[in-house]
């Protein structure tokens, strides 16, 4: 499957039909995110590595793509997208944070492998160019064991790991989906200054609530967390409950905008 | 002493917080256990704020706006139907009792109608006895896993 898209992304390049390829290239150090531009360069492209390609750039808290097309806002690019990848695309035009204008999603389904790696509930792009979907969903059995647990319990879990938490900010810093100028989890208002560990669990619950019908669910939170903190699960959970009530899913559909942001048919200022 | 629960409602200037002042002015009584907080409107009741009062001692928090349809602001109150039972999902998963987030539609003219909520809703904090946030725990302790 590499050798079928490493091929589609030199033949679109000698064709001048994309200008640039993002994707994930294999480095020394090991995979990371690069920009390609010619067919040789190609060569180093992989479809490993975990981290999602869409990130929020700092301190200029702008979208790494967002970036490149203000630098060269007529390039045609190429991003080699997995599921998550796209649904970071799609969220953050919806947000108004880039434009996918002049932007080709080469979407990329992970295996099952990688999928279970990643506890991924959708492991595969809307733009699906290679590879098959797993017809399975991957169950998340950490979360299943946190929804079994009494509320006491539960309550006694989220204390002893969110004490671990050392407030680098590195679950903000990570999410594709934290672009906010002004973060609130900074501000005096809700996150006392000097706590630490910081007041439990506001820090974490504005995150979880900013995020609420955001969160992609790309796990960069709990993968950039040096401390181990499954910060993912509450995110997850909250994603599902939005996806229950609501029937939205964050970065599934590149026009459905969040119920949370928008007026719905039916409610009283709606208009036909 | 036995468990007096101390509730935080947030009410809406244009419905909710006259219909408790009808009560006031009609003279009914209600408990005593109720803080009230005027906001413009019930889609000004952030989560966050929902969160803060939890952690400063609110037993449990109450946030009252306008029925349906009779948004001062037209569609505050649809967002704010939409937010609290997320903030209620969000709680359960932290392991904090969603019963103590309640939200409940009064209008201007419903002052019998929030003393019975108020007096129904101090009796079911008063069941599920104080807010597990408040007072001073050792996390460190026991570590649950997973």
């Amino acid at each position: 499957m590499l050798e079928q898209v490493r091929r589609h992304c030199k033949e679109a390049l000698d064709a001048k039909r994309l200008d640039l390829v993002y994707g994930v290239g294999n480095r020394k150090a090991g995979p990371a995110p690069r920009f390609f531009s010619t067919a040789e360069e190609l060569d180093e492209l992989v479809l490993a590595g975990k981290e999602p390609l869409v990130f929020t750039c700092r301190p200029s808290d702008r979208n790494v793509v967002d970036l490149v097309r203000e630098r060269s806002p007529t390039a045609k690019l190429g991003i080699v997208a997995r599921g998550c990848d796209e649904r970071a695309l799609f969220e953050l035009a919806k947000r108004f944070q880039l434009s996918l204008d002049g932007i080709e999603i080469i979407g990329v389904a992970c295996d099952q492998a990688q999928a279970e790696e990643c506890r991924c509930p959708r492991p595969y792009p809307k733009n699906l160019a290679f590879g098959t979907p797993l017809d399975k969903p991957v169950d998340d059995p950490v979360l299943e064991k946190l929804q079994r647990l009494p509320l006491e319990e539960r309550l006694a879990f989220w204390r002893y790991q969110l004490s671990k938490c050392v407030k680098c900010y590195g679950c903000r810093n990570a999410c594709p989906m934290c672009f906010c100028k002004e973060c609130q989890m900074e501000g005096e208002l809700f996150v006392p200054r000097g706590a630490q560990p910081p007041e439990f669990p506001t820090f974490h619950f504005v995150q979880l609530i900013h995020l609420a019908d955001r969160c992609i669910d790309c796990g960069e939170c709990e993968r950039a967390c040096p401390m181990d903190i499954p910060l993912r699960l509450l995110k997850k959970s909250l994603r599902s409950e939005v996806r229950e009530r609501f029937g939205y899913e964050a970065g599934v559909d590149p026009t459905t905008a969040s119920p949370l942001g928008s007026i719905e048919r039916g409610e009283p200022s709606h208009a036909e | 002493m036995s468990f007096e629960p101390r509730i935080v409602a947030f009410l809406c200037n244009w419905c909710s917080y006259t219909g408790a002042d009808l009560a006031g002015t009609a003279r009914m009584r209600y408990p005593p256990n109720v803080v009230i907080i005027r906001v413009m409107c019930s889609g000004r009741v952030s989560p966050l704020l929902v969160m803060s009062a939890l952690k400063q001692g609110a037993d449990a928090v109450l946030i009252c706006g306008c029925h349906i349809g009779d948004c001062h602001y037209t569609t505050g109150n649809w967002q704010t139907e939409k937010r609290i039972p997320l903030l209620r999902k969000a709680l359960e998963m932290l392991g904090i009792d969603p019963r103590r987030v309640r939200l409940e539609w009064v209008s201007a003219s419903e002052g019998a109608r929030f003393v019975e909520l108020i007096e129904e809703y101090v009796a079911e904090i008063r069941q599920l006895g104080p807010n597990p946030l408040t007072g001073a725990q050792d996390a460190r302790t026991s570590p649950p896993s997973l």
